[in-house]
């Protein structure tokens, strides 16, 4: 286990819950004990080696497909918006495939570089990103595709992909894609409209305020200090969920936004220190290599959507509606991301078993590598 | 392989740090209030709101909201809190204003300036507590001037009490006193129950009611015997009484209503309150007796000033209106023109024989009545020391032309508290200002009088 990633996630969470507390108080029993079993999952998946994960990933992958294709059918919008279909519901559970599926990339293409190597077959790779980001496509939902697809390039990134390669990918698939995004377009006119509402939009002249324009008198009304959970404050569409931040700055103020920003910053380095640490195993075994292909996209899947999501609510991208990961009232998102941070915990025990003697492991404190 | 891995989770940290840095400084900007890259612009697009010549009375620079004029028309204009208006016309205009759209006001600022600036130089003078004008363009009922005293200026509206911020002039509601006679003298002669030279039996006290009356006193030292135009000019309320003796309730209730008394007056949106008249059931020869001299009635200034704005017109009432472009309120025929005529010349004697260096200048055609009402205090009865001293009139130029109605208003002077003394002169102040400002030459007094004055 590694301790400041498990600091990263209780802050997260407790900032959650501040965050859901001040927007929503009647939630706080849910959301609190969804955020404890989300920190045991992380505990629990943990304790697995990478090893399992690369074994696994093959068949996880495919039933995240399964799933993301049942969704294109039996799927269900969310109150308001029935067009889109994101959500599937099976009994009593309702929760959200694209969260799964982007985990089911990270391992898939994790266990197939480890097994395959980065030279041969990466038409197989990229093959595997377009198929998970197209059924996402179609569902509609043009943040998380992004989002899926960036996490694919990255994950080629770190694993050692050379850049011509990548970008020779993503040429090709930039020509290919080019008529069926004007028919996208046609289909999907709000994205368009998110797009250029955004760009457009200190000229618009609007009575009153949009939605990140509350946000932003929240943040403005939060301060340096916060005014805490009790605070006077009005309510507005998704001051819970994907504008949270808003609602945890108005708490908590600058302070607590920046305790965000550490959080998230904190993952980054633990999960990027998996892959300097990796550096120092000579040879690199396949299963180090995969674990720090591992570390990285489920460091990405945290933090890219956070910062995508933070960009969002501080107006420098148009609206995308992705979660804060870990912050955010949900829990398909919350228990995905909470999976990718014990994986990387996995990913990070297994490196440090495998230093060399003598090389110490840098953490804040020592802690047993098992 | 091992050096590429470590050399690009190198790069992706540089990248990620710089990601972080701009998140911090973007959320920095936002919850700090350091100079602004990623802009706040909630009050950016508010539009100004302008007087009837495009002087700037509010405008929003740089996300804050601005009164350049300072204390000018401040009660009207209200003010603007954090993210929408608070009160006056802010409030009240505060959607369109949100949408980016200027308001025009009818009001002229010098106008506005003049009656500011009578008001200040009188009401402390006289210890009075509070005051308020409302002049009117008689032609179209434009509100040229609603200013109250003390002075308000929204740039710094924390610091002043709620009684400072109310726009005196709409809201509030007193007995106007005297003023009413010249009214209700128009609605008989209309009525034909009076002619100007009606000569009336006035003993200085009169009985008025039989079981629940009341006895009638005059104030002003008078002959035995008046005429309609002497009650006037003696503001005479035993006079008042014989004159009303034989209207019929509903007819002279009617002619209140038809004067603007009693209900709202016709202006969208701005906030206003309305004075009262009695219920029919209760009008008696007594309430009939007191309502003739203004007293168990109530009215703002704004209603006086339009209630006189009848005699200025010939006889139609016009709808005030503050906001230029909105559409024109109701106009109705209430007197005669020659009626209406008439009273206007007994007002202008009342003017130039009773108080001619309060509220006259000589060779101008002023005209117009004072009033001294007892201030209720509700079940309490009259108070004994406080009085409201009203005067209201017009303003003619070329003779015989009017061109504005003007209505003031002063409350609880200690000193001179009588309209002639403290309301009066505040009229002429007003009228002198506006007489200059027209560039208007004074008629010279008629020939004969020119002999007379000769040795």
């Amino acid at each position: 286990m590694s301790l400041q990633l498990v600091m990263a996630q209780v802050l997260l969470l407790t900032l959650g819950l501040i965050g859901v507390a001040t927007a929503a108080p009647g939630d706080i029993l849910d959301h609190g004990s969804k955020a404890l079993i989300a920190l045991a999952a992380t505990f629990l998946v943990a304790r697995l080696p990478p090893r399992f994960f690369l074994k696994l990933a093959p068949y996880f992958w495919w039933f995240t497909l399964l799933l993301l294709l049942l969704t294109l059918f039996l799927g269900k919008g969310a109150e308001g918006s029935e067009g889109v279909k994101r959500w599937l519901e099976i009994g009593p559970i309702r929760f959200q495939p694209s969260e799964l599926a982007k985990l089911g990339l990270v391992l898939q293409l994790a266990s197939f570089f480890s097994r395959r190597g980065v030279q041969n077959k990466l038409i197989s790779a990229t093959g595997m990103i377009v198929l998970t980001t197209l059924l996402i496509i179609l569902e509609p939902d043009l943040g998380t595709s992004v989002l899926t697809f960036g996490l694919g390039i990255i994950l080629m990134y770190a694993a050692g992909v050379r850049i011509t390669n990548i970008s020779g990918f993503l040429l090709a698939l930039g020509l290919l894609s080019l008529p069926f995004a004007n028919k996208y377009l046609e289909t999907h006119p709000y994205i368009l409209e998110r797009f250029f509402g955004h760009v457009n939009r200190e000229e618009v002249v609007e009575v009153g305020l949009d939605q990140i324009g509350k946000a932003h008198r929240d943040l403005n009304f939060g301060g340096l200090w916060g005014q805490g959970p009790d605070g006077p404050r009005y309510p507005y569409f998704a001051d819970n969920t994907d504008l949270i931040v808003a609602s945890v700055g108005f708490s908590t103020g600058l302070l607590g936004v920046t305790m965000l920003f550490f959080a998230y910053w904190l993952i980054v380095v633990t999960a990027l220190q998996v892959s300097q640490l990796a550096a120092r195993v000579r040879p690199m075994t396949p299963e180090i290599h995969g674990a720090t292909i591992l570390a990285t996209g489920a460091m990405f899947m945290v933090v890219g959507q956070a910062f995508v999501n933070l960009a969002v609510a501080a107006g420098l991208f148009p609206v995308t509606g992705v979660p804060l990961p870990l912050v955010s009232y949900g829990f398909s998102s919350m228990l995905t991301m909470s999976l990718a941070l014990g994986v990387i915990h996995s990913a990070m025990r297994e490196v440090r078993r495998q230093l060399p003697a003598g090389e110490d492991s840098p953490d804040v404190v020592a802690v047993s590598a098992d | 392989m091992e050096v590429k891995i470590q050399k690009r989770s190198r790069w992706m940290q540089a990248v990620a740090l710089l990601l972080f840095m701009t998140l911090v400084w973007a959320y920095a900007q936002l919850e700090w209030g350091v100079p602004q890259g990623v802009k706040r612009s909630v009050v950016q697009s508010r539009g100004p709101i302008l007087a009837r010549d495009g002087t700037v009375l509010a405008r929003s620079v740089g996300g804050e909201r601005v009164y350049p004029q300072g204390t000018l028309a401040g009660q009207v204009l209200g003010m603007m809190g954090a993210t929408e208006g608070l009160e006056g016309l802010e409030a009240a205009y505060n959607r369109s204003l949100e949408a980016g759209q200027p308001l025009r006001l009818t009001l002229d600022p010098a106008t506005q300036s003049a009656a500011e600036a009578a008001l200040a130089r009188y009401v402390p003078e006289h210890e009075a507590q509070y005051g308020s004008v409302v002049v009117l363009e008689t032609r179209t009922g434009r509100i040229l001037a609603a200013a109250s005293y003390p002075p308000f200026d929204p740039n710094k509206w924390r610091v002043y009490s709620p009684e400072t911020r109310r726009n005196r002039p709409f809201l509030d509601v007193y007995e106007p006193g005297s003023t009413v006679k010249a009214l209700v003298v128009a609605a008989a002669l209309n009525e034909g129950l009076t002619t100007p030279n009606t000569v009336y039996d006035t003993p200085m006290r009169r009985y008025v009611g039989d079981r629940w009356g009341s006895t009638i006193g005059d104030s002003v030292q008078h002959p035995k015997r008046l005429t309609t135009r002497e009650i006037l000019r003696y503001s005479s309320n035993v006079g008042m009484t014989h004159i009303v003796e034989h209207f019929e309730p509903e007819r002279m209730r009617g002619y209140l209503l038809a004067y603007g008394f009693g209900d709202y007056p016709e202006l969208p949106t701005v906030a206003s309150s309305t004075g009262r008249l009695q219920p029919l059931r209760n009008w008696n020869d007594l309430v009939r007796a007191t309502n003739a001299f203004g007293q168990g009635m109530s009215s703002t200034t704004l209603q006086l000033a339009a209630a006189y704005n009848v005699l200025a017109n010939d006889g139609r009432y016009v709808a005030p209106r503050l906001v230029e472009g909105e559409p024109a309120g109701e106009r109705r025929d209430v007197l005669n023109p020659a009626t209406a005529r008439t009273v206007r010349i007994m007002l202008k004697e009342v003017v130039q024989e009773a108080i001619p260096t309060q509220a006259g200048l000589k060779g101008y055609d002023l005209a117009g009545k004072t009033g001294t009402s007892q201030v209720s205090l509700g079940a309490q009865g009259y108070s004994r020391s406080l009085y409201d001293s009203t005067f209201a009139g017009i303003v003619s130029y070329p003779s015989d032309t009017p061109r504005v109605t003007i209505a003031v208003m002063a409350h609880g002077a200690k000193r001179g508290y009588h309209g002639s003394q403290l309301a009066a002169p505040i009229y002429r102040d007003i009228a002198s200002d506006l007489l200059s400002r027209w560039g208007a030459a004074p008629t010279p007094p008629p020939p004969e009088a020119q002999d007379a004055a000769k040795p």
